[in-house]
């Protein structure tokens, strides 16, 4: 039941159906049971990783509270008896004790997601260095297990819930069932985004009402994620498959229009998918955090990973940058080199060796090949050299008497960063880093051969095919452009009704037509829906 | 206000359902230059209150039974809902479906296509045949009957699903003809001028001699008890042909199959001289089909064969069927 089924669109509308239907304490009961029907259909079997982590993180939750519970009724109990070193002991205990069912649980959660994700790359490894270095043929067996849905996200969002539980920042979810809902909430379990429980769980308990303009609202941003996904991602997908299969026939421009295609992909893809299920969401009145704002406005890697992604960019700097970064020895070691006169050094060190661990789990998350830590680092690399050349950047662009907020530098900063950015896709495209930095080097060749036929008739693009999509990415860029101002759909409700029913209609026209889907085509399942 | 809130949501809804229909219509093949099988099921529904007899079966029979020749000659009322490449499997819910909209007096089972495998899949024929049949159990029926593996059954109940890729291929005439419901065939037949003679005058069965499919048997079977149960008359035959691509051990095992239902088998396949056809000038693909004079020439064998066999009733007496005749020949 993908998202851009119909057997998904009936689903919501019998799910919505039933959700305004029964009593409103009763709610969160349909979505619960929603959310268990869609991931049973998807993959039955599956259901076992997501109740275990369920299970785990509700238990996990319950200690961490009832430690603190119990302290905080022992201290007033023997507030009059204990001392203050008898008080900071027994405190500094119970954070022991809070700290061991954390990382317990972690550790459980974490080696489920590493094991199934990293099992059978680490066998191969080990099996190619055997073979390579021992001439041994006798080959560990690969374990007979695929990636169950969604498992990178629940498992993220669920962890972090319990670093904020341990942290004392939510009080936890006592009613397991309702606890149940918010790990498994379907329109995000597929990919996202990563709530937070706070953000998300008052929503998806407090009863609703039903109002015609969040399904009126839902319901565009559904048709504007199938837009992207159908009529942009799927058509171009056919094109970048071809030229990287066959790098060493269409070289140069022919690869640089596959390195944009691909940036047009996986946005269409990711971002539609993401509308798709806040749409879905949107209908039943929650708001699910937002995880795209027109990365590719972004005028450097930083912002660009602020604009890209954010539930899990947030993720990672709120429970692994900022825990790094006030880690004792990273402080310490900032502290010795601004004794030691290096005053800049000090203040950037401690954020520069967090960060690297952050890329290198971001690069992880990403894949469980090596290309994909290559690709975190080359992120981290760029990232840290942007920061690093502000100053020389400054004077450059000085000296050519340009102004840093001028159109011209805003311009060439985003067109440098969407660049940069869509050849780091390069390792996400290809299979090894070796391929990737041979793509790469053939951009710089053979560009006199490019001829567009080629692209229409051998490489998966026919030219109808290739003006839609031209068509599709003005229309996308054009919408971004507006978003700037303000939502879209806002402006659009203003709008005359039957300017709006135009509207709907050229959307409705566009995803059903144009889309990529039905026999014929191989409409790729959602590219993070395999995280 | 309630009234106008009432009155703008079914506006709504009576503006997406023709904005879908006529995408649809647009989207759709037409069927009416070429491929004319395809409109044969579609314009069923129009005349099927007046239509005595069906016929169902493949190419063979579309192309070599003109129902204008059995109206005249006997006065009998028929339709064919044949299609290219049809298996029992559709024609058994052919017959279901034309049951429901009016009960025939004889249904004719032409046999040609039952020689092919049970898992015979192939989609254009499939959609020829399906994508005029109205929504019902039955074409829900013959859909998963027919299907293969890549395809949905939603893309047959909303074919705009199905036929939108067609945008890159669209002519004017899709729009033109969008909205077109006038009949393109006479009652499923679709005239074929061309002559393509025999070269070979002597029929000879070449192939392989096999037990038919079970499944192909059982849909016969069912066809047959489907029209028992609601006491219509069944007569089962083999479209005659000069095409060597049959074995007489079909005719043996399709013979004694229908005859627990007290039924005869009749290859029409031999009586080439008693009906008067001429390979050399009545088939347009060198024997494997009829073309219009040979459609003649059988047909008018026919009538008298249902005639002499079947209570079928004349309707030449009766005016709302003269009517309906002269507008069927008129309006081609």
């Amino acid at each position: 039941m993908s998202f851009a089924s119909m057997g998904f669109a009936f689903f919501v509308t019998v799910v919505i159906v039933i959700f305004y239907i029964v009593p409103a304490k009763f709610q969160w009961v349909v979505l619960l049971a929603a959310s268990w029907y869609f991931y049973g259909y998807y993959s039955f079997n599956d259901l076992v990783y997501i109740i275990i982590t369920t299970v785990s993180a509700y238990v996990c939750a319950a200690l961490i509270e009832n430690a603190r519970i119990r302290q905080d009724a022992y201290l007033k109990d023997n507030a009059e008896t204990l001392s203050k070193e008898d008080r900071k002991e027994y405190k500094a205990r119970t954070k022991k004790h809070q700290r061991l069912f954390l990382i317990c649980t972690l550790v459980l959660n974490f080696g489920i997601l590493a094991y199934l994700k990293y099992a059978n790359i680490t066998i191969a490894y080990i099996n190619m260095y055997r073979l390579k270095w021992f001439g041994d043929t006798d080959f560990i067996p690969f374990i007979r297990v695929l990636l169950p849905l969604g498992i990178s996200f629940y498992t993220f969002q669920t962890m972090g819930y319990l670093i904020d539980i341990y942290y004392g920042k939510y009080a936890r979810e006592r009613n397991f069932l309702k606890f149940a809902l918010y790990v498994s909430f379907f329109p995000q379990i597929v990919q996202g985004p990563i709530s937070r429980f706070g953000q998300l769980a008052p929503q998806l308990y407090s009863p609703k009402k039903y109002d015609f303009n969040n399904i009126r609202s839902g319901f565009y941003r559904i048709m504007w994620g199938l837009f992207k996904k159908l009529v942009i991602a799927d058509r171009l997908a056919g094109y970048v498959t071809s030229v990287m299969s066959q790098k060493e026939y269409f070289g140069g421009f022919y690869i640089l229009l596959a390195v944009f295609f691909y940036s047009m992909q996986i946005y269409g893809d990711f971002s539609g998918g993401i509308d798709i299920a806040s749409g879905v969401a949107e209908m039943f009145g929650i708001r699910l955090t937002e995880n795209f704002e027109r990365p590719f406005f972004s005028k450097s890697i930083s912002e660009y990973w602020q604009r890209w992604h954010i539930t899990l960019g947030t993720w990672f700097k709120d429970y692994i940058f900022y825990p790094l970064s006030v880690n004792k020895k990273i402080l310490k070691l900032g502290k010795r080199l601004r004794e030691h006169g290096h005053e800049s050094l000090g203040k950037r060190i401690p954020i520069y060796i967090p960060m690297l661990f952050v890329w290198i789990l971001t690069g992880m998350w990403h894949g469980s090949e090596s290309r994909f830590v290559v690709w975190g680092l080359f992120n981290y690399v760029f990232i840290v050299l942007g920061t690093e050349l502000e100053g020389v950047s400054a004077r450059i662009t000085g000296r050519l008497r340009l102004r840093e907020s001028g159109t011209l530098m805003k311009s060439y900063r985003a067109f440098k960063t969407f660049w940069l950015m869509s050849f780091l896709r390069l390792f996400d495209i290809n299979q090894t880093p070796s391929d990737a930095f041979r793509a790469f080097r053939l951009i710089f060749t053979d560009w006199r051969t490019f001829d567009i036929v080629k692209v229409y008739e051998q490489l998966s693009l026919p030219q109808e095919d290739f003006i839609v999509a031209a068509a599709a990415i003005v229309i996308l860029f054009v919408f971004e452009l507006i978003q700037r101002k303000g939502s879209v759909r806002e402006r659009i409700f203003a709008m005359p009704v039957a300017c709006q029913w135009v509207i709907l209609s050229v959307l409705f026209v566009a995803v059903s037509v144009f889309g990529y889907y039905g026999p014929g085509y191989d409409a790729s399942a959602f590219i993070y829906g395999a995280f | 206000m309630r009234t106008k809130r009432v009155l703008t949501v079914i506006f709504k809804i009576v503006l997406i359902v023709l904005m879908y229909e006529t995408l649809t219509r647009i989207m759709m093949p037409k069927y009416i230059f070429e491929n004319q099988d395809g409109r044969i099921t579609r314009e069923y529904y129009s005349s099927a209150k007046y239509d005595d007899v069906i016929f169902v079966g493949s190419s063979t029979v579309f192309s070599g039974i003109d129902p204008a020749i059995l109206w005249n000659d006997a006065g009998i009322s028929s339709y064919i809902r044949a299609n290219a490449s049809q298996p029992m499997w559709i024609s058994y819910y052919m017959v279901e479906d034309a049951v429901r909209c009016h009960k025939p007096e004889l249904v004719c089972i032409d046999t040609t296509f039952i020689k092919y495998e049970d898992d015979y899949v192939e989609e254009p024929s499939t959609r020829k045949a399906l994508d005029g049949m109205r929504l019902s159990p039955s074409k829900i029926g013959a859909v998963n009957a027919s299907m293969g593996e890549d395809e949905k059954m939603i893309e047959y109940i909303i074919p705009l699903f199905r036929f939108h890729t067609r945008w890159k291929e669209l002519t004017w005439n899709d729009i033109r003809y969008a909205w077109y419901n006038k009949k393109v065939t006479l009652n499923g037949f679709i005239e074929d001028d061309e002559i393509d003679p025999v070269t070979e005058p002597e029929l000879i069965y070449t192939a392989e001699a096999k037990e038919l499919g079970p499944r192909n048997m059982e849909y016969l079977c069912r066809t047959i008890e489907l029209c028992q149960e609601n006491g219509i008359e069944v007569m089962v035959f083999k479209m005659p042909s000069h095409s060597s691509n049959w074995n007489a051990v079909y005719d043996e095992q399709i013979a004694e199959a229908v005859s627990r239902y007290k039924i005869d088998y009749i290859n029409f396949d031999g009586l080439n001289d008693e009906i008067g056809i001429d390979y050399s000038t009545d088939t347009p693909d060198a024997g494997s089909h009829l073309n219009s004079s040979g459609a003649y020439r059988f047909s008018a064998y026919l009538a008298d064969y249902i005639t002499e066999r079947f209570d079928v009733t004349d309707r030449r007496n009766d005016e709302q069927y003269v009517k309906y005749w002269n507008r069927n020949t008129n309006s081609l």
